[in-house]
């Protein structure tokens, strides 16, 4: 096939263009010091990974404990019984929905922007249930805990402290976990919003 | 947390090959997605990341090159979309890697100013027009841009004929501006 003078034309301006674009770039060589950090933040986010399985194995941990010390009390079957199948619904989650994040990264952009759209999707609605379900444990926790105080009034009037430091770590844990679904839910909603309005684009090209 | 974990064990020297071989590349393309010097060392760093993380999963049906393009421009998708819209910060970027080959003065700055044209009208097309034309500046072609974007070569034809029309608009405004 020849080429017309306007397909050679467009040829040399893209030669032209060629030669501009390429010149650009710098001399710095960052593989090394990218390749540490990298390292580095891989190691950060196992850690945090470990965090979150380890949280979860803890409070697992504490039900069993709790259930075999009270030798089956209502009371704690009841939060063990809100408890024990959020932490599995959560490793579950932990172990298959986030598995393959990294690896989406090495797809063509249709099927990243698919799978992103998946992840920001599964992990908004996870953090959305996430906070009911901690909302939820904190509603059952109020009247036990009102129980126990009443039920072990006088212990906990000779030694205060240990009042303070049980209910309040488990204040603080409950709102915690609200606190941090809460401002990730956000994250994530914007961060989706944001990806949809740059995927529209992709989207409607060509 | 939103980001999974590495599978498996990553090769430390073959990523700084890799990242290394293509440096230019990666610095041009990091260069259209990314304004600020700040932008830029996080975009080029969270690329550094995912690649590290990602090799490992990497089972050689594309070429490297093909293989850290993709993550590449996924990862300055993702980079843009977390950020919510493009820092309007100015553009400093063309003026420092401009390459400065020529020994008049006069020549070097036209030069420049051509490249800075340039790299401007790159940054002011949408998104899918500007990853087809920064590969295809990078000498794709496209069969491979097709590869790296995950689309087919119609496709990749149509958009490189607009990407091209808008380019020339572009770089016809900034040179008249």
């Amino acid at each position: 096939m020849t080429q017309g003078p306007n397909d050679k034309a467009a040829d040399a301006e893209l030669s032209t263009w060629r030669g501009e674009w390429q010149g650009l770039g710098g001399s710095e060589d960052f593989a090394a010091h990218l390749v540490a950090r990298a390292r580095k933040d891989g190691r950060k986010l196992k850690l945090a990974a470990a965090a979150e399985v380890l949280a979860a194995l803890f409070s697992t941990t504490v039900c069993i404990w709790l259930l075999a010390r009270s030798h089956g009390a209502t009371e704690v079957i009841v939060m063990a019984a809100l408890i024990l199948p959020f932490n599995g619904a959560w490793l579950t989650h932990f172990f298959t929905a986030r598995a393959g994040t990294f690896e989406a990264m090495g797809a063509g952009v249709d099927d990243f922007v698919a799978l992103t759209r998946r992840r920001l999707a599964t992990q908004r609605k996870w953090m959305a249930q996430a906070r009911r379900w901690t909302t939820a444990i904190g509603i059952a926790i109020v009247p036990w805990a009102v129980w126990v105080l009443y039920m072990h009034r006088e212990a906990y009037t000779r030694e205060p402290w240990r009042a303070v430091l049980g209910f309040g770590t488990i204040v603080l844990i409950l709102a915690g976990v609200v606190a941090w679904t809460y401002v990730k839910e956000r994250k994530l909603g914007a961060e989706a919003e944001a990806f949809e309005r740059h995927v529209a684009d992709v989207q409607l090209a060509p | 947390m939103s980001s999974g974990t590495p599978r498996a064990r990553t090769d430390d020297a073959q990523v700084t090959r890799i990242l290394r071989e293509n440096a230019r590349p990666l610095e041009r393309l990091v260069a259209a997605y990314a304004r600020s010097d700040a932008d830029r060392a996080d975009l080029r760093q969270e690329v550094a990341l995912a690649l590290w993380s990602a090799l490992g999963a990497f089972r050689g049906d594309c070429s490297e090159r093909t293989f850290l393009l993709r993550i590449a421009h996924n990862r300055a998708l993702s980079f843009i979309a977390k950020r919510g819209r493009p820092v309007d910060d100015l553009d400093d970027h063309a003026d420092r890697v401009v390459a400065t080959t020529g020994k008049n003065p006069a020549v070097v700055y036209e030069r420049k100013e051509r490249e800075n044209r340039l790299l401007a009208a790159v940054r002011a097309l949408p998104i899918p027009h500007r990853q087809v034309i920064t590969l295809l500046l990078e000498g794709l072609s496209h069969h491979e841009i097709a590869d790296v974007l995950g689309t087919t070569e119609n496709n990749i034809a149509v958009r490189a004929n607009r990407a091209r029309a808008a380019m020339r608009v572009l770089i016809e405004e900034g040179a008249s501006s």
